[in-house]
């Protein structure tokens, strides 16, 4: 799990923060601070997708499923558990 | 018939039942939008709305915003298209500056306003859906849903509104970082509204999608030229404009057969949503603008929907539409840019050098539009400052032999991001708000906006500017890129010299551009969409 969450993290600094991990907390609301909006959350999706080789439904692809670090740690593994 | 909120009138008698607007969640007929919108407009008179007072219009695209500014027209009033998507802040300083005391609001919008203070001016809230108890503080009148679905729906006398009076106001970037609303009449309106209806034969069997915001001029196509036809407008809502998928499923089900939006939008459907393999047999008319549609990715949109028409659309907001250009085939492989075409809707280009000369053609000046869709000036805070005319449009264009106006860019520091418009100005205003930042610039890389600050805190971290941006300016300004840097390039004159930091941004030089800390993400590496 905890590599799953350092995965998401390192995508997200290198990604959306410039490599600047600063301020970055697992429950950091990532719509409020200017990071989730409509191209990057693709752009999320696809990262997710590909790394940890699950599939996302329409029906996964809310605000909430994506708002913290925390959020998309537990949507990963509610879908690898599943799969498995 | 001169006014636009009288154009649905008589749809609601020809063809009640005729679904008007269709979704999310709710229709409306003609009869029934005709209706809503008289309640609208007397619950707006028992208020004491005032002729010609702005009304604000805050909720998400559907057939219940359509009738709030059917309702503030009617009334005597002029709309206000709100972003839902903005910052309370960003709209606080809207309401503030065309000084509103009217909002048709969304309960959960109302409950973030609440949240966060209400600003000073507004008097009423008129809720458009049923609502718990909303937190307010005493003071302020809250209008229950229920209190506008009680008012009579019987049409109300004329405001004795002429053509020439203001209908609407859309807000846009302002480069001293204040947003600019540009004022415009209901001539403006019908210039463009009538122009596009005829050119496409609008008519009552047509289904024309909504994609664009409402505060984005898009959208008088989608509201006004589809109600002036007795033509379905069906909302693609937010959630599915983000989803390439979704818009194609959303074509495909609901048989849309006409679509405006910029050219990401459409892009994103061939990419994500497999337009070409899936198709889109119902569209006849594709409607362009915003920001140039590579002819690589246009040719494939062409391609996957043979059926369509497709017109390149040209105009800053305070023109609307200006220039248009039927691209007749899909470019072949050589053609590198499609024109933007000639004057349309009454309007006349003119291109001028800085000295007010008409300039030979092949060369390049600023183009000048006069005619009637050009807006009536700007609101500035009640100053009421009129249009210049002819009209600066900023933009930068020459006349190819056959006529045909072909686009060079801008004049100025207002740039295009994913077909919005954005003053580079207002960015840098919010971001120099920062009280750890000592000064900053913000320019355009790869088509994103990307920040380059000194820090007065160095304490200061790229996710601190991204937030404090986000709680001012829409989502589409936040820059994707910060960099914090030592110092910026100056000028010879002092200035920040805006030329040698976007070049140093481009080509990753971190020498002009000292990076403060030394995780800095190399070039490249970080990217918006994959």
């Amino acid at each position: 799990m905890s590599q799953v969450k350092t995965a998401i993290r390192e995508f997200i600094v290198s990604s959306w923060l410039n490599g600047d991990q600063r301020g970055l907390q697992d429950d950091t609301d990532l719509q409020e601070s200017g990071l989730l909006d409509s191209l990057t959350t693709l752009s999320l999706i696809s990262f997710l997708e590909e790394s940890f080789k699950i599939q996302l439904d329409p029906a996964d692809i809310n605000a909430e499923a994506f708002r913290t670090v925390d959020a998309i740690v537990a949507l990963v593994s509610e879908k690898t558990s599943r799969s498995t | 018939m001169m006014r636009i909120d009288r154009l649905v009138s008589p749809f609601a008698v020809q063809t009640p039942k005729h679904v008007a607007v269709d979704g999310p969640g709710e229709s409306l007929t003609y009869a029934e939008l005709e209706a809503l919108a008289n309640r609208f407009a007397h619950t707006l008179q028992a208020c004491g709305i005032r002729p010609g007072e702005r009304v604000g219009v805050h909720l998400p695209r559907s057939g219940r915003a359509i009738a709030a500014m059917l309702g503030a027209l009617r009334a005597g009033g002029t709309y206000v298209p709100l972003d839902p998507s903005s910052p309370p802040a960003r709209l606080k300083l809207i309401a503030r500056d065309c000084g509103l005391r009217h909002i048709v609001i969304a309960p959960p919008l109302f409950a973030n306003w609440v949240a966060s203070e209400l600003p000073s001016g507004i008097d009423h809230y008129l809720l458009s859906a049923d609502a718990g108890p909303t937190g307010a503080p005493s003071g302020i009148a809250v209008h229950a849903w229920s209190e506008v679905t009680g008012a009579s729906d019987a049409s109300l006398p004329s405001p004795g509104v002429s053509p020439d009076d203001l209908a609407y106001l859309l807000y846009t970037s302002g480069s001293t970082g204040i947003p600019k609303g540009v004022m415009l009449s209901h001539r403006n309106a019908l210039a463009f509204v009538d122009w596009a209806a005829d050119l496409i034969q609008l008519s009552a069997k047509d289904r024309v999608a909504s994609v664009a915001p409402f505060h984005f001029d898009l959208s008088v196509f989608d509201i006004w030229s589809s109600l002036s036809r007795g033509a379905t407008i069906v909302v693609v809502d937010e959630a599915m404009v983000v989803s390439g998928p979704r818009m194609v499923d959303r074509i495909r089900e609901k048989e849309i057969t006409a679509w405006y939006s910029v050219p990401t939008a459409i892009v994103l459907m061939l990419d994500a949503g497999k337009l070409t393999e899936r198709g889109a047999p119902s569209l006849r008319s594709v409607f362009f603008a915003g920001e140039v549609f590579p002819v690589k990715h246009l040719r494939r949109a062409m391609e996957a929907i043979p059926s369509a028409r497709f017109f390149n659309l040209f105009g800053p907001t305070e023109t609307n539409v200006c220039t248009a250009y039927e691209v007749a085939d899909p470019p072949s492989h050589d053609v590198t840019t499609i024109p933007i075409g000639k004057a349309t809707c009454g309007d006349t280009a003119m291109i001028l050098d800085p000295e007010g000369n008409r300039v030979p053609d092949g060369e390049v000046g600023e183009l000048f539009i006069e005619g009637p869709t050009v807006m009536l000036g700007y609101w500035d805070a009640g100053k009421r400052t009129p249009a210049k005319h002819p009209y600066p449009t900023g933009d930068m264009v020459s006349r190819r032999l056959d006529g045909e106006l072909m686009y060079h860019g801008r004049r100025d520091h207002m740039v295009k991001i994913h077909g919005f418009r954005v003053e580079l100005g207002e960015v840098e205003v919010a971001i120099q708000d920062h009280p750890g930042v000592r000064e900053a610039i913000v320019v355009v890389h790869e088509k994103e906006l990307v920040a380059v600050a000194v820090p007065s805190d160095p304490a200061l971290s790229v996710l601190d500017v991204k937030r404090h941006c986000a709680k001012r300016l829409p989502k589409y300004m936040v820059p994707f890129g910060v960099k914090l840097v030592r110092a910026l390039p100056r000028t010879s004159s002092g200035k920040i010299d805006r030329v040698r930091t976007t070049a140093a941004v481009s080509e990753d030089d971190r020498v002009v551009l000292e990076p403060l800390l030394a995780s800095e993400t190399s070039q490249g590496e970080g990217k918006r969409a994959t």
